[in-house]
């Protein structure tokens, strides 16, 4: 969890095209990804997770995925959404 | 000589009402259907009882995951179906997402068999070849109409013969003959199912769309460049009516 955060912090300062993985996510920092955020572009940390429920018969799969200027809070983005997808499923 | 002794069993166990008839297969499944391949061996075990019959599988080797967050709920006996033919009852056993099975009522044999003239022997059975589509599959099965009795694996059945070999086009399931012999085990269907396969392909439909919008509405309000996208995905053997 902490190499996650230290691993997504690098990343901020780094705008060349970038990959690394994050558990299953992957945490991306890519100019394509770019946005205007007070007439200037700034990178943006893109993380992905996603998570599979198979019953015989029947699979979910969620995918989240969420974008931020600070990494950390991408991270915690698409965890809060996959926690609050596999709580609805399972309850 | 194999063919004699079959019969032999077979005709036998017609003789006596305290036997069943007890069908073995070998079931391969392929978990990852429509999506890739890994594939699973099971046992299937047919037990055939005057105009009852109850089918289920027992995994001969158990699931395992991509990693931490493939998560599975694979009970070691499943896809129970029993079914009576005096009654037209079919009913099947479905597990949520807790692990605690349940059973729905479903149609007995509802699919459109095409018999052709093709012909082989499995075992030293005559087997005729049949296709359905059965809820967005095709199916190939093969019965012999050396044991005249319309039961089959899983819910496939309804032929003028013992199914005894049967896949599905892609391969994704494949089962196929083992033994056929006697066994004391019962085939009381569950009493009092008032769920119905409709009750439950309702209850998937509203879980599908409580998770979509559930993240469609948790999107952050708080972070101009923060963005939240979630996108699911459902896979079933039996593909779900619009």
């Amino acid at each position: 969890m902490k190499r996650m955060i230290i691993a997504a912090a690098l990343l901020v300062s780094t705008v060349s095209v970038f990959a690394a993985d994050v558990r299953k996510g992957e945490v991306k920092i890519d100019q394509k990804i770019e946005r205007q955020k007070n007439q200037e572009k700034v990178p943006v940390c893109e993380v992905s997770l996603e998570t599979s429920i198979n019953l015989p018969g029947l699979s979910i799969k969620v995918t989240c995925t969420a974008s931020s200027t600070s990494c950390r809070q991408a991270i915690e983005l698409a965890k809060s959404c996959l926690a609050e997808a596999k709580k609805l499923i399972m309850e | 000589m194999r063919h004699c002794f079959l019969i032999t069993i077979f005709l036998s166990t017609l003789a006596s009402a305290q036997d069943n008839l007890k069908v073995e297969y070998h079931v391969r499944f392929n978990d990852q259907y429509d999506r890739g391949r890994s594939d699973r061996m099971h046992n299937g075990v047919l037990i055939i009882n005057n105009h009852r019959s109850r089918y289920y599988t027992v995994q001969r080797t158990a699931y395992v995951p991509k990693d931490e967050h493939d998560i599975s709920i694979m009970p070691d006996t499943a896809n129970q179906v029993y079914t009576d033919q005096e009654k037209s009852l079919l009913v099947a056993e479905e597990i949520n997402m807790k692990g605690k099975n349940y059973f729905i009522t479903d149609s007995l044999y509802p699919m459109k068999w095409e018999i052709t003239a093709e012909e082989k022997k499995i075992d030293s059975l005559t087997c005729i070849k049949a296709e359905c589509k059965f809820r967005g599959r095709h199916y190939i099965a093969w019965f012999t109409p050396d044991i005249p009795l319309p039961y089959g694996p899983w819910k496939m059945g309804g032929l003028p013969g013992l199914v005894v070999d049967l896949q599905d086009k892609e391969e994704n399931l494949v089962i196929r003959l083992a033994s056929i012999g006697k066994s004391a085990e019962m085939t009381e269907p569950p009493a009092n199912v008032q769920y119905t396969m409709e009750d439950h392909v309702a209850e998937i439909k509203k879980l599908i769309k409580r998770i979509k919008s559930n993240n469609r509405a948790n999107s952050s309000g708080d972070c101009i460049t923060c963005q939240q996208q979630s996108k699911v995905e459902l896979y079933t053997w039996e593909k779900l009516p619009e």
